[in-house]
């Protein structure tokens, strides 16, 4: 079993199975062009806290079989599509849960980035635009007029069923 | 530009972003977008700041949903006060090419008021008439549109038909009739104004029509566009009560058979019919319009088939049908109505009761969808080979066949001697098989993924062997069980869960059974735990209407 060290960005050294750090494709596609390595492979966006955090998921996911080519399909789209196992990985303060996603994204792990996206999105859900903001360190960047204009035309969407349920056209006959 | 006053001059300039705190990329915002399911969760994104709301529209506006207009413009409010239909505001966003053109799937509901003006003047009212040409206008402009759904209380107007037939981009369109006027008003004229001639529609390739009111013979507007739109693939015709002349027009080749690119015959890979009598006493036979031998996928609910001449393209071109040609009164044995306590067993013996085929036809059909075990259905299935899907769902509650039915013996039969490339099946609920029967499927039917059975409770231990025969099964449903309360199920379910987990060995299998009138589906979490050494799967309870959409089994116990 070989296995690899990664260097945090605030220079922290971890040792890590292979096979569990080729679940990055970053990481995998490194190992593939450069060979053995000896030394430790800077990984200079991601702290240690959270690189412990994104090896033991895939110390956990290690045998999953690889992603499906057909994975953007409709039946991905679902938030609450997160085993339970994930979504107790996904149980932490809002700034780490960032930090994972970023580290998902720069390391190239895409089944850890939809779990984190899904996570967010659920957090997204029943919040007021304001509350989003906040959530999001966003600015406000439309006049009161724009937003309200905005608000009128979208009115639709208030009222109808939520987007995952499709019409129940057969049943109504 | 979505808004023209997304103008970076007017943007306002308070306080920033708080710059000690992360801010998350575009693209991995428009992947959490992308995950966002409701509308109303979608629109209060798209009001946060201008760059979500880019992100966020394309997806909000992809299924609209729109309401007939309840209310009119007040027109006393002038100014900044203005106020106006929530259905108003939404078609003057739809009017902005750049939000028009996301929406691909277009749902029309709600009661056009007025709409019973017709009755005092013989006219669709000046509402119907404005409605219809708004829709039609905004249509214009939504050059993705690819799904029309009217499920409104009113009938659509024609002009919205002709908008839609000629529309370059819509492929399916689905009507679901209101419910007819009261019989009372028969003394006043009978009929709504007619569509006159609805054109053909030239783009689409799926039409399903439901709750057709048999009473206003609503179906003789829709039969002419039906035989002259192009590309047709898909043709769903379901009426709100039992037809006999339904079809009627259909056998009318005078009538309603243009000469078109369609010909005089329907080319359809797929045909579902609800409501539907075939027992015409003009003999008329539904391949004088009906390429059957095109079709890849058939559902016949709640129709009666008493004369199979009207079927010859199925069930041969004989003269006398396969129920009358063997069919001894003690086959009967299994055609008591569906009810609780009508339960039969199938005969132990597996001798073939469904009538010799007399010739094995040559049809594409790989999807049967039928309420009803009538004998000429397993002679059917014993004259060809190839199937993918069978349901056999159970008949309305009460209702007793009209033909003669077969035991699940002679359905397995054709089954394991011409269908062994069968995927998806669900047979009756209340054939209880017995382990033999069981067997013999699986050892013959091995491409098995889905399926939905009964079977004796103290057959269940032999189960774990018999799945072993099924190395593609994703669903099993138990169909009825003689257990009485989901307590209970839930308590066979895990005794049997060891079992189930190591014995069967099949990663992502998920089991599936109905407690009463509630539903539960568990689920086996593809995630291992380590549990003193040994590993075990999660078991997942999950809401049954959340997977019911992903399963073939699940999804044909929906109506047409």
């Amino acid at each position: 079993m070989s296995e690899i060290k990664l260097l945090s960005s605030d220079q922290a050294t971890i040792t890590v199975e292979k096979s569990v750090a080729e679940r990055s494709i970053l990481i995998k596609n490194m190992l593939e062009d450069v060979g053995e390595v000896t030394e430790a492979i800077p990984i200079p966006n991601v702290n240690e806290n959270v690189l412990k955090k994104v090896i033991e998921w895939c110390e956990h996911h290690k045998g999953d079989p690889p992603a499906q080519a057909d994975d953007d399909s409709d039946s991905r789209k679902k938030s609450s599509d997160i085993d339970e196992w994930d979504q107790k990985f996904m149980q932490v303060d809002q700034e780490m849960l960032f930090e994972i996603i970023l580290a998902a994204n720069y390391l190239d792990i895409k089944p850890l980035l939809d779990v984190g996206c899904k996570t967010v999105a659920n957090m997204i859900k029943g919040k007021s635009p304001e509350e989003i903001r906040k959530t999001f360190n966003i600015q406000n960047d439309f006049t009161p007029d724009e937003e309200e204009q905005i608000r009128r035309e979208n009115e639709w969407a208030e009222e109808s069923v939520p987007r995952s349920q499709p019409l129940d056209i057969d049943e109504a006959c | 530009m979505l808004y023209d006053f997304l103008d970076p001059g007017l943007r306002r300039p308070p306080t920033g972003p708080d710059p000690l705190r992360r801010q998350l990329p575009l693209d991995i915002m428009s992947t959490i977008i992308s995950y966002v399911e409701s509308a109303s969760d979608l629109s209060r994104v798209s009001r946060v700041s201008r760059i979500l709301h880019f992100l966020s529209v394309p997806r909000l506006y992809r299924t609209v949903v729109i309401r007939a207009p309840r209310t009119r413009v007040n027109d006393e409010d002038n100014g900044g006060g203005r106020k106006q239909s929530v259905s108003a505001s939404a078609l003057g966003a739809l009017m902005k090419p750049g939000i028009a053109s996301c929406v691909q799937t277009l749902r029309i509901r709600g009661e056009i008021p007025g709409g019973d003006e017709w009755w005092a003047s013989g006219m669709w009212s000046d509402m119907e008439v404005v409605w219809a040409m708004a829709l039609a206008g905004v249509m214009g402009n939504m050059t993705r549109l690819e799904r029309v759904e009217w499920t409104s209380e009113s009938y659509p107007h024609p002009v919205l038909f002709g908008a839609m037939a000629k529309h370059p981009t819509i492929r399916s369109l689905y009507v679901i009739h209101p419910p007819a006027e009261p019989a009372s008003l028969g003394e006043k004229p009978p009929l709504r104004p007619p569509l006159e001639v609805i054109p053909g529609f030239a783009n689409i390739r799926s039409l399903h029509f439901t709750n057709i009111p048999t009473t206003l013979a609503r179906i003789d507007d829709y039969t002419g566009a039906i035989f002259s739109s192009p590309r047709l693939e898909a043709l769903y015709l379901g009426f709100a009560s039992r037809a006999p002349l339904g079809l009627l027009p259909f056998f009318l080749p005078q009538r309603i058979r243009p000469a078109g690119s369609m010909g005089t015959k329907l080319r359809l890979k797929e045909m579902g019919l609800r409501n539907v009598s075939f027992d015409f006493p003009e003999g008329g036979v539904v391949d004088d319009w009906l390429d059957t031998e095109a079709l890849e996928v058939l559902s016949l609910i709640d129709c009666k088939i008493t004369a199979t001449s009207c079927w010859s393209g199925l069930f041969g071109n004989h003269s006398s049908s396969p129920a009358a040609s063997s069919s001894p009164a003690s086959v009967r044995s299994a055609g008591s109505p569906a009810g609780k306590s009508s339960r039969t067993s199938t005969p132990r013996t597996s001798a073939p009761s469904a009538p010799p085929p007399e010739k094995k036809h040559k049809l594409k059909l790989r999807s049967l969808r039928v309420n009803s075990r009538a004998e000429l259905w397993a002679g059917f299935l014993s004259s060809y080979e190839g199937l993918e899907e069978l349901y056999i769902l159970d008949p309305i509650d009460g209702e007793k066949e009209a033909e003669l039915t077969a035991p699940a013996g002679a359905f397995i039969d054709a089954l394991v001697t011409n269908h062994k490339s069968i995927k998806r099946l669900r047979l009756y609920s209340q054939w209880i098989l017995h382990k033999t029967e069981v067997q013999r499927l699986f050892r013959a039917c091995t491409q098995l993924q889905e399926l939905g059975l009964s079977f004796e409770q103290n057959q269940w231990p032999f189960m774990e062997v018999l799945v072993l025969f099924l190395p593609n099964i994703k669903v099993m449903h138990l169909l009825e069980s003689q257990l009485g309360s989901k307590a209970e199920m839930e308590a066979e379910l895990i005794s049997n869960r060891e079992t189930i987990e190591t014995s069967l060995a099949v990663p992502g299998l998920f089991g599936f059974g109905r407690f009463g009138s509630a539903q539960v589906f568990i689920r086996m979490d593809k995630t291992a735990l380590r549990v003193n050494g040994r590993e075990v799967k999660n078991w997942q309870m999950v809401p049954f209407e959340e997977v019911r959409d992903s399963v073939g089994i699940w999804r044909a116990e929906r109506s047409i």
